[in-house]
């Protein structure tokens, strides 16, 4: 039960982490392989809001959203714009570019605040018990702001005209154009929405993580199984894959040893992929935005 | 003689080293239907996609009621009036039909406007209507037809280019969307049509282009288009 | 024939050459470990350019040469000759057999399914202490040439290489070759001509997974201490950065890609911090201006010049 509970609060954040991994291939059909670069940004905001501004943890989460979505909507108007602009077989090209920002984000990171691990105290202290059971009140808390923001974006991409825009140019990007929808925009907001979606966890879990150079390898394997599970692009299997994923990997932890728990985790992935190759969300929606 | 619409002059371009447009140029008046004919790969479509600018335009002019299209983005052309239904069926597959007809509204701002199209489509093709809510995949060959068009009506569209109207449909829908067209046209919408069936096509179009490797090599009226056997020759090709 | 040959030639007589140019054991070190990623690179890029499989996971395959070899020499007390090729022999059969799911899937599928497994040989490795001894990683491994420095290693690995090459060719050349040119340019209408696509991708990936054993057995006994971080993507990336870097889908455009950013990597070393910013820097100019890859600038060069010539 304790584990359950556990493994259902992780799960929110997988969820959120990997929605926003799918949501750029969903519309681009690429990979970005400096996802877990900008959740290594927001994890050092993160850190020097409580240790050098002091500032509250509302106020840095939502600094941390806005600032996370001008870098991902400025990374893909300064550097993959150009890219899309020059070549029109695209795909292969920006997956190296998003290689390479990898790179330069991590070193960057390397340079300006050395390899050293970065850590802060809990935002809250305390925790909830009920009978035999508890679990803090920052990990409901962490739950409960990921669920919000699943449902925000469930709500985005179903009730507003960007999320029809955002649906429209993943499912055929010429006829999008073609009805008015500038796809560069769209692309644009596309990275910054992942951008703000990552930011969330990079700050969230900072007080059960250090901030460091390379903190990004974590997330982004997480994104690549949790996406892979809910089918590619599809952003109503990648929030079940978040919860499974994180439901498995607790219950390994918990049950067998802390150090199977990735190996666990994937080796149900590819059981299911080996079942259900095109991702477990296809057996809920054929729709793949929302 | 009514107002030029459309006028595209010299137009050529490429599909990386092959060229597919040799100097294109047509002209398309108000409240005109136009056919262009020509057998597969003849440029029909390159021509299409290069108006609606889904393809670059590697030299020539495309003007639209005398604007230069190069200073207008692909995008932006929908709000000029022009839209084009392509190929391939211009539909989003996993939408509902009203999401396809609301993202085919893109351009209009207001919801009471958006609200008059839709009905004014659904009064078109009251088969949408009473599959709104299906996804547009799930559709019929004929009914996403009828979806691509209607969609692309939404915005009321000046000039309305279709791209292979008939393929892949039964003649009897085809000779139901033709009378489609006829009163969507009577609505003051300019068509632009191809097709590879050339005898239904002329006896419903004004003139007619035909296109052979990449060029134009014969225009007039539908009539003479009809009865002169070079149009039958451009068609089987050599 | 004669062309794969002659690259075969080429590459043979630069490892030969290198040695008598410098004795430093620093570039010499350099030449083995770029002949090494080139091997790699151009492998990866087998799958990736050739077959259309995206294999995240093939640094995996490279440790697990590297272990395999290991193991059997120190444990077991192996020979070198049968010690690599058990290395070889591991790695493609385990890769044949990840790969059989994969084929069912799409693309980005069998990238991550690949990704999956390295993860889970990398977990396997960190986490089995008897065998492996852990993240301590495996050292006292024997060494090829016994304190003989490095030039016969850039021998040996040139040999590798310029076989590695010519064989890639010549099977590029095949009738199998003809095969993946139907499978790059259209899967489903290869496999409706009766091209068996599935048997064709799995032996491909057979024979990819197996050189990189291969290699990888060559630099557990070059370098002679092992850890489980070969398994990781950080390898895999760097193999595959240096293959879409070098030209996707051609034969050398791999192996001047693994030679251009290993030796970039170190020329930048002067920068210190900066050198892997300036590195992922070029790697963004490159694409911008050279969308091909490397061997499209050169091919062009060389289009160029013959022009020039001609007229
Ligand atoms: N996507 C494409 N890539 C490369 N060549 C193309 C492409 N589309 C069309 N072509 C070529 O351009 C020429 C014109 O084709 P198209 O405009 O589709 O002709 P039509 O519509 O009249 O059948 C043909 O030679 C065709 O092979
Ligand atoms: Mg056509």
């Amino acid at each position: 039960m304790q584990y359950l509970v556990n493994g259902l609060i992780i799960g929110a954040v997988y969820a959120v982490i990997g929605v926003g991994f799918t949501l750029i291939f969903g519309i681009m059909q690429i990979l970005n392989f400096a996802y877990g670069e900008l959740f290594m940004i927001a994890a050092y905001l993160a850190y020097f809001g409580v240790t050098v501004f002091m500032l509250p943890l509302w106020l840095i989460l939502i600094l941390a959203m806005a600032v996370m979505f001008l870098i991902g909507f400025g990374i893909e108007k300064a550097v993959i714009l150009p890219v899309r602009m020059k070549i029109p077989d695209w795909v292969v090209p920006v997956i190296l570019v998003t290689l390479a920002l990898q790179i330069i984000l991590q070193n960057l990171a390397l340079i300006l605040e050395g390899g050293n691990f970065l850590g802060i105290p809990a935002y809250i202290m305390g925790s909830l018990r009920v009978g035999n059971f508890s679990v803090s009140y920052e990990r409901l808390l962490m739950f409960g702001i990921c669920v919000a923001t699943l449902a925000g974006i469930w709500l985005l991409l179903r009730k507003t005209k960007l999320g029809l825009a955002l649906q429209a140019v993943s499912q055929n990007r010429d006829a999008a154009i073609l009805s008015g929808i500038n796809t560069n925009t769209v692309y644009a907001l596309c990275f910054g929405l992942s951008g703000l979606l990552i930011s969330i966890p990079g700050v969230l879990m900072m007080p059960h993580l250090y901030a460091y150079p390379t903190v990004g390898q974590v997330p982004i394997m997480k994104a690549f199984a949790v996406t892979l599970f809910g089918g590619m692009g599809n952003v109503a299997g990648a929030i079940i894959g978040g919860f499974i994923l994180g439901v498995a990997e607790t219950l390994a932890a918990g049950y067998i040893s802390a150090l199977v728990k990735d190996g666990v985790a994937f080796a149900v992935m590819i059981l299911i992929l080996v079942f259900y190759p095109a991702g477990v969300g296809t057996l809920l929606t054929r729709r793949k935005l929302g | 003689m009514a107002n030029e619409l459309l006028r595209v002059e010299e137009l050529s371009t490429s599909y990386g080293d092959l060229r597919a447009l040799w100097g294109v140029s047509l002209e398309v008046r108000e409240n005109e239907i136009v056919a262009l004919l020509g057998g597969n790969g003849a440029g029909k479509s390159t021509s299409l996609r290069c108006i609606a600018g889904l393809h670059p335009v590697q030299s020539g002019t495309v003007l639209f009621e005398g604007r230069d299209l190069r200073a207008v983005k692909p995008h932006r052309r929908i709000r000029e009036g022009l839209v084009l239904i392509p190929e391939e069926r211009g539909i989003f597959p996993m939408m509902s039909v009203e999401e396809n007809l609301k993202v085919g509204g893109f351009t209009i701002r207001e919801k009471a406007g958006l609200e008059t199209a839709l009905a004014w489509v659904y009064g078109l093709f009251p088969v949408l209507r009473a599959r709104r809510w299906q996804p547009a995949g799930s559709l019929s060959g004929g009914e996403q037809q009828m979806l691509s068009i209607g969609k692309g009506l939404v915005s009321q569209p000046k000039l309305l280019m279709l791209d292979e109207l008939s393929l892949g449909l039964a003649p009897v829908l085809v000779l139901k969307l033709l009378d489609l067209l006829k009163e969507i046209h009577a609505n003051g919408v300019t068509l632009v049509l191809v097709d590879q069936n050339v005898k239904k096509i002329l006896s419903f179009c004004h003139r007619g282009y035909v296109f052979e490797n990449g060029r134009i090599v014969l225009e007039g009226k539908a009539a003479d288009l009809a009865a002169d056997p070079r149009t039958r020759k451009a068609y089987l090709g050599r | 024939m004669k062309k794969s040959l002659l690259i075969g030639l080429v590459i043979m007589a630069l490892g030969l050459v290198v040695p008598s140019v410098t004795d430093s054991e620093y570039y010499l070190h350099l030449f083995v470990l770029a002949a090494m990623f080139g091997v790699l690179a151009v492998y990866w890029n087998l799958l990736d350019g050739y077959l259309g499989l995206i294999h995240f996971g093939y640094a995996a395959f490279f440790a697990l040469g590297a272990y395999t070899s290991a193991l059997v020499t120190t444990r077991l007390g192996w020979p070198l000759l049968p010690a690599f090729a058990a290395g070889g022999v591991v790695a493609a059969v385990i890769g044949g057999l990840i790969i059989i799911p994969c084929l069912r899937m799409g693309s980005y599928a069998t990238a991550i399914v690949t990704l999956a497994f390295a993860e889970i040989m990398r977990i396997t490795a960190t986490s089995w202490t008897a065998l492996t001894k852990g993240e301590m990683g495996l050292w006292g491994i024997p060494p090829i040439f016994e304190g003989a420095g490095r030039t016969p290693y850039v021998y040996l690995i040139t040999a590798i290489l310029a076989a590695a090459v010519v064989v890639l060719s010549l099977i590029v050349r095949s009738y199998t070759g003809l095969a993946y040119v139907a499978i790059k340019d259209d899967e489903t209408a290869a496999a409706t001509t009766g091209i068996p696509v599935k048997r064709i991708k799995l032996t491909g990936t057979m024979v990819s997974c197996g050189v990189a054993g291969v290699v990888g057995a060559f630099y557990a006994h070059y370098i002679l201490t092992i850890t489980p971080a070969l398994f990781g993507i950080a390898y895999t990336i760097q193999i595959m950065a240096m293959s879409l870097f070098g030209g996707k889908g051609t034969l050398l455009g791999p192996l001047l890609g693994a030679a251009v950013l290993l030796l970039m990597g170190e020329g930048f070393r002067f920068m210190e911090n900066y050198r892997l910013i300036m590195y992922g820097l070029v790697i963004i100019a490159t694409v911008m201006l050279f969308p091909e890859g490397l061997i499209g600038v050169v091919k062009r060069g060389g289009r160029l010049v013959s022009r020039r010539s001609g007229s």
